[in-house]
């Protein structure tokens, strides 16, 4: 499936804050006792995760991480892909 | 803040990291107890924040269970129909604390009054829901002034607070509190603030010192204090502040205040155990980092 037109989209549930370049992110839990689960990223991930604004399509995401990092598109691609990919698996994006 | 200027009978304010507390009791032996307890956090002058009054009317039922957000061993969190409250067990006088929109007015409804509601964990549970719009942070932590330096001691239950504090209070530290600690965050200075609820060290002075440093304790066998890259220390600050993380709205704001404490204030590691002389440790630490500084 080509994904490149697609926009992904932060959940609701949660909080993040860049530090340093690195990525705090805050998962309120829906469970009866909630809890807050916590993801880090590094600082790639992180600045994908900036990336991630709900209007930015996968296109532009690859395009603006190609420029940044000076990378080809299909390594770019491959990256972003890989963390899209294990932020639907956590339910901390959706892909629209 | 409200307007309540001329304070009541039935009443008691008391001053709490800046927050003012207005308790409206109208039971004479409950009010008297009160007063006994925050005897050093009173403040009849002072502006309410918050105002928490007592009404003599049973409490409705306690909240089904779809409606509970949140809950403690005795307390339960809840929303239903647009109210916020928390339902408090207790075998002979339960109760309900409702809150308002900003939660600055709360109306506790019981048929009878069980004094030790007021004495820490309805005060504590409003300070968990309503600080971080104060800018200010409730931490598990143990507050010293050592070397006229106010010092922060992070940890969770069990992680050596009241430990520390003890050794502290041998070596002549002046202790603040040794469980739970406000810290107020401004642009040009962090305050850290005593808080009446101690925890071993049944101690507590009301006192206010500007934060110099954060300490996240460890049991060491051998003592250290070492640096924490920011990144950690936002975290392990932010696990151990008593926030109710009822929805992303505070967790984003509580991570923010967080962020904004360790990127104002040092921040370390510090490695201790009950063989641990605080002051060799600190007078060392301290003139190494006025060597730094020079």
């Amino acid at each position: 499936m080509n994904f490149l037109g697609r926009t992904p989209k932060k959940r609701d549930n949660l909080a993040w804050q860049i530090i340093n370049g690195e990525a705090i992110v805050m998962i309120l839990g829906a469970s009866l006792l909630k809890h807050t689960d916590m993801e880090i990223f590094n600082e790639t991930a992180s600045r994908i995760w900036e990336l991630i604004d709900g209007k930015r399509s996968v296109k532009n995401i690859t395009a603006e991480i190609m420029r940044e990092y000076d990378i080809s598109f299909n390594n770019a691609h491959k990256e972003i892909m890989s963390f899209l990919q294990q932020m639907v698996k956590k339910d901390m994006i959706e892909i629209t | 803040m409200h307007k309540l200027k001329t304070i009541l009978d039935d009443e008691t304010r008391i001053s709490i990291g800046d927050i003012c507390f207005s308790l409206l009791i109208p039971h004479a032996e409950t009010l008297r107890t009160v007063r006994l307890h925050y005897r050093d956090y009173l403040a009849p002058d002072a502006l309410p924040d918050i105002v928490i009054s007592v009404k003599n009317k049973p409490s409705a039922e306690q909240p089904k269970k779809n409606n509970i957000i949140m809950q403690g061993s005795s307390w339960q969190l809840y929303q239903r129909d647009g109210e916020l409250g928390i339902y408090f067990s207790h075998k002979t006088n339960p109760a309900i604390a409702v809150f308002d929109n900003h939660i600055g007015r709360v109306e506790v409804f019981s048929s009878g009054i069980n004094p030790s509601l007021f004495l820490y964990l309805l005060p504590e549970l409003v300070l968990g829901l309503t600080l971080h719009d104060y800018n200010a942070l409730f931490v598990h932590a143990c507050g010293l002034i050592v070397k006229e330096k106010g010092c922060l001691f992070v940890a969770e239950s069990g992680g050596g607070k009241s430990t520390l504090a003890r050794l502290a209070l041998n070596d002549g530290f002046t202790l603040l509190n040794d469980d739970r600690i406000i810290v107020a965050i401004n642009e040009d200075m962090n305050i850290m603030h005593s808080t009446p609820w101690h925890g071993e060290i049944d101690y507590v002075s009301n006192l206010s010192a500007h934060l110099s440093c954060v300490f996240f304790l460890e049991k060491s066998v051998k003592p250290y204090i070492a640096f924490i890259n920011k990144r950690d220390a936002i975290i392990e600050l932010f696990k151990n502040t008593f926030a109710l993380q009822i929805d992303t709205g505070i967790i984003q704001k509580v991570l923010a205040l967080c962020s904004s404490v360790v990127s104002q204030t040092q921040c370390y590691r510090l490695g201790f155990n009950l063989q641990t002389s605080l002051r060799v440790l600190f007078d060392e630490f301290f003139r190494q980092n006025s060597k730094k500084e020079g």
